[in-house]
């Protein structure tokens, strides 16, 4: 033990301990100077009271260590030594090291990276949307003449009207179409993702405007909706640098002049996951001359997506819908008389297929799932022969008088460390690896969804 | 050291605490007290001395103060403190009638 003292020491000195040790050490050198005195008394050599003295105080190292316990400071000893012990073993082994950190970082951070793109794009909702489990896409289920069977969740306005006029499934119901509007003149111009949507889109995420005020009912009264805009808020940042005085200006979007009377939250972006730079009212769309009324059609050339908060149970909802549909359909398309609605979460695409990214994610989370099993074989391996390779070190302990306790509690304290480390560094993997490869991973898997 | 016994098993705290109550004393002195007043029947391990001095402190039943010895060398003195003088108390009624106790068992003929 008093080998190792050394740079054990001077790291000690920071505490009080050092000194209460040296204490002991100088109290036990009193002790044997003091029963040399008296051996000398009896009639021996200096050298042999001395000797004598350390005799009878058996072992002045193992006092001291019991000292030391008594004192009550061993269970944090114990562990600072342990853990001493395990960095001295690092060092000597740093290949070893490596190896494991490198593994297990690779690991954790492979599935942390992959967990927070799965989380970000399948578990969690888009943000600002409250309870995104409740709220379903509506689609309508067809059998073509051909007998294809065909699903969309493209639906005419009037869809829209009679669910939210004739059902009581959902808590709020609303429709909404995305379009690229051209921003700009000339040279300058450029595409920006905007969202025609009835105000109850609003009311169902259930969000507040970060500046002014979203549209009312009123103001989306169809054939013909005020010319008024809500902006998204990256779009007033970067285009207007956040202005706090846009209330009430005007910008033109397709040559169309809007009047913005506020400012959609930060990151809000509806239902589905694109930034939407202006949210506008539905029937602010454009109209089509020759292509009928769109709010009485039933197949408008620009279908909306429905969306509804669910009230009652899905069933309850694809009952009330279907039976919605087959009666109110108004039109030649005989499929549409035996049509049945399904209602989807929002995830899904507009052909009610599971989303693309979801199978994607569930390969990679395997993918890694598999390369943590793969790191966790590998560490075990290499502790294996680590232990093996200790068997002389372990056998020396033991003869200093190391227990069997003693020795777990080294080897638990150093797999502690290397777990610690290896998290650490995957951590730190997961958060540059998430920024790196997510960002590019959605651009290329989904073009919009990047949040 | 013929003729000599190690002390009772757990009566050594009971018996630095009955020296101390005697007067100050460093490690080695508390050792050669119990020689002294055993009449050299016990003899006191030296090494034990220390730990269970630790032990009596951090129960607080004794101080320790560095003190220069009458040969001007540095020693660590222990004092016991009340609570200590009434844990000795207890201990040595204690003491007293367990010893009656076997004493009794071994006089039953």
């Amino acid at each position: 033990m008093s080998k190792l003292t050394g740079w054990l020491y001077t790291l000690r000195s920071l505490v009080r301990r050092n000194e209460a040790d040296r204490e002991m050490a100088d109290e036990i050198a009193f002790h044997i100077e003091r029963q040399a005195r008296k051996n000398e008394t009896l009639g021996m050599s200096a050298a042999e009271a001395r000797m004598r003295a350390l005799q009878e105080f058996g072992g002045t190292t193992r006092w001291r260590e019991e000292a030391r316990r008594a004192r009550g400071s061993t269970p944090v000893d114990a562990i600072e030594q342990d853990v001493r012990q395990a960095v001295r073993g690092f060092r000597r082994n740093p290949a070893f090291v490596a190896m494991a950190t490198l593994t297990l970082a690779l690991g954790v951070g492979a599935n942390a990276a992959m967990f927070g793109i799965v989380d970000r794009l399948l578990l969690r909702g888009p943000e600002h949307l409250a309870a995104p489990e409740q709220v379903v896409r509506v689609y309508v289920t067809r059998v073509l003449p051909n007998a294809n069977v065909t699903t969309s969740g493209l639906q005419p306005y009037v869809l829209y009207r009679g669910v939210r006029d004739h059902t009581s499934a959902f808590s709020a119901v609303a429709t909404y179409l995305p379009m690229d509007l051209r921003v700009g003149v000339g040279l300058e111009s450029r595409l920006v993702h905007a969202t025609y949507a009835t105000p109850d889109l609003f009311t169902l995420a259930k969000v507040r405007p970060a500046l002014g005020r979203f549209y009312t009912a009123e103001e989306d009264l169809p054939p013909r909706g005020e010319a008024v805009v809500v902006l998204g808020y990256g779009y007033w940042q970067s285009d207007f640098a956040g202005d706090s005085t846009i209330v009430g200006k005007v910008v033109t979007l397709d040559d169309r002049k809007f009047r913005v009377i506020g400012v959609a939250p930060r990151g809000f972006t509806g239902v589905d996951r694109a930034p939407i730079a202006a949210w506008l009212p539905m029937s602010a769309r454009p109209a089509n001359p020759g292509a009928g009324d769109w709010t009485t059609s039933w197949r408008p050339n620009m279908p909306g997506i429905v969306v509804g908060r669910l009230a009652a149970s899905e069933a309850q909802a694809v009952a009330q819908l279907t039976a919605l549909v087959r009666r109110e359909y108004e039109g030649p398309d005989k499929s549409m008389r035996t049509a049945s609605v399904r209602v989807l979460p929002i995830s899904y695409d507009l052909q009610g297929a599971e989303p693309r990214e979801l199978g994607v994610a569930r390969l990679l989370a395997g993918v890694a799932l598999v390369m943590l099993l793969v790191a966790a074989a590998n560490i075990t391996n290499l502790a294996l022969a680590r232990a093996l390779s200790r068997r002389r070190e372990l056998g020396v302990r033991v003869a200093l008088g190391a227990g069997r306790w003693t020795l777990v509690r080294l080897m638990v304290v150093e797999t502690v460390l290397i777990s610690l480390l290896g998290g650490v560094l995957g951590l730190a993997l997961a958060h540059w690896g998430e920024h790196s490869f997510g960002k590019r991973c959605c651009l290329t898997l989904h073009g919009t969804s990047c949040p | 050291m013929a003729g000599q016994s190690p002390i009772v098993p757990g009566t050594l705290e009971m018996l630095v605490l009955k020296t101390l109550s005697l007067e100050p004393m460093h490690g080695w002195g508390i050792g050669e007290r119990i020689q002294q007043l055993s009449r050299d029947v016990f003899a006191v391990n030296q090494g034990t001395l220390y730990p269970a001095l630790e032990r009596l402190q951090r129960d607080g039943l004794i101080t320790a103060e560095w003190r220069t010895t009458e040969n001007n060398r540095r020693a660590r003195y222990y004092r016991i403190t009340r609570s200590g003088l009434k844990r000795l108390e207890t201990e040595r009624e204690e003491w007293e009638r367990s010893a009656r106790a076997v004493d009794l068992i071994l006089r039953t003929t």
